[in-house]
């Protein structure tokens, strides 16, 4: 399955390796979505967040669901990275990168995949905050 | 009788301070009645349960899934993946 790659990681994400995996001369467009730690959230300060993943099932429902946008849209290779453990404000939490020859395509593909990504892939994040700490369940996620 | 391994994350872990266990089923055990056993076995509420999804060796798999020898149970709380972004 050369046309994708995934990572769930501990390190900060190498957002160049990601794009460079992408970028072939015969696409015009390269589709790119940083998800980013936010310092509030139901009106709460939040320190910082820790995610916890279910690593290998995460990898293949992460498969699963680039199939189902590579039979919905003509797209050509993608690239994820999602991180897990803890993840200080303003820090990158995940990169998906999606190229296509057209962009309408890969900026499609971008929303659904981080849509079913709330849904069914076992990662899970707890935002800490001054006086205690929360796992957030589903969306807003 | 074989034994089945139930794997536990993250809010559910928390509570239960439990990362897994095993728990024995006859043949054509499906995954209810696995869960019906876990519960048996361990206080766990049908409110917890009610909101999670069940996979088998990584797969998600309905309620009538037969289980068999060396299967891993995950139990599944609601997931939450990305980042915490308001949509």
């Amino acid at each position: 399955m050369s046309e994708r790659y995934i990572e769930i990681t501990s390190e900060e994400i190498n957002f160049e390796k990601l794009y460079d995996f992408c970028n072939e001369n015969h696409f015009g467009a390269v589709n790119v979505f940083f998800g980013v730690t936010r310092n509030f959230n139901n009106n709460k300060k939040v320190l910082f967040l820790e995610y916890e993943a279910y690593e290998e099932m995460s990898k293949k429902i992460i498969n699963q669901i680039i199939d189902e946008m590579m039979n919905k849209w003509d797209i050509g290779k993608v690239a994820i990275s999602h991180r897990f453990g803890r993840v200080n404000i303003g820090k990158i939490s995940m990169i998906l990168v999606i190229s296509s020859k057209h962009r309408k395509n890969s900026i499609s593909a971008t929303d659904y995949f981080i849509d079913r990504l709330k849904e069914i892939v076992p990662i899970w994040k707890k935002e800490f905050y001054e006086d205690g700490e929360n796992w957030l369940s589903s969306t807003p996620g | 009788m074989f034994s089945v391994k139930i794997i536990f994350f993250s809010i559910l872990r928390e509570k239960l301070n439990l990362r897994e266990i095993f728990i024995e089923c006859e043949k054509n055990t499906t995954l209810i009645q696995a869960i019906e056993i876990l519960q048996k076995q361990i206080d766990i509420a049908d409110y917890d349960l009610k909101s999670c999804m069940f996979a088998v060796n990584q797969k998600y798999v309905e309620n009538s899934y037969i289980l068999n020898e060396n299967d891993e149970i995950a139990v599944i709380p609601p997931v939450s993946g990305g980042s915490n972004i308001i949509e």
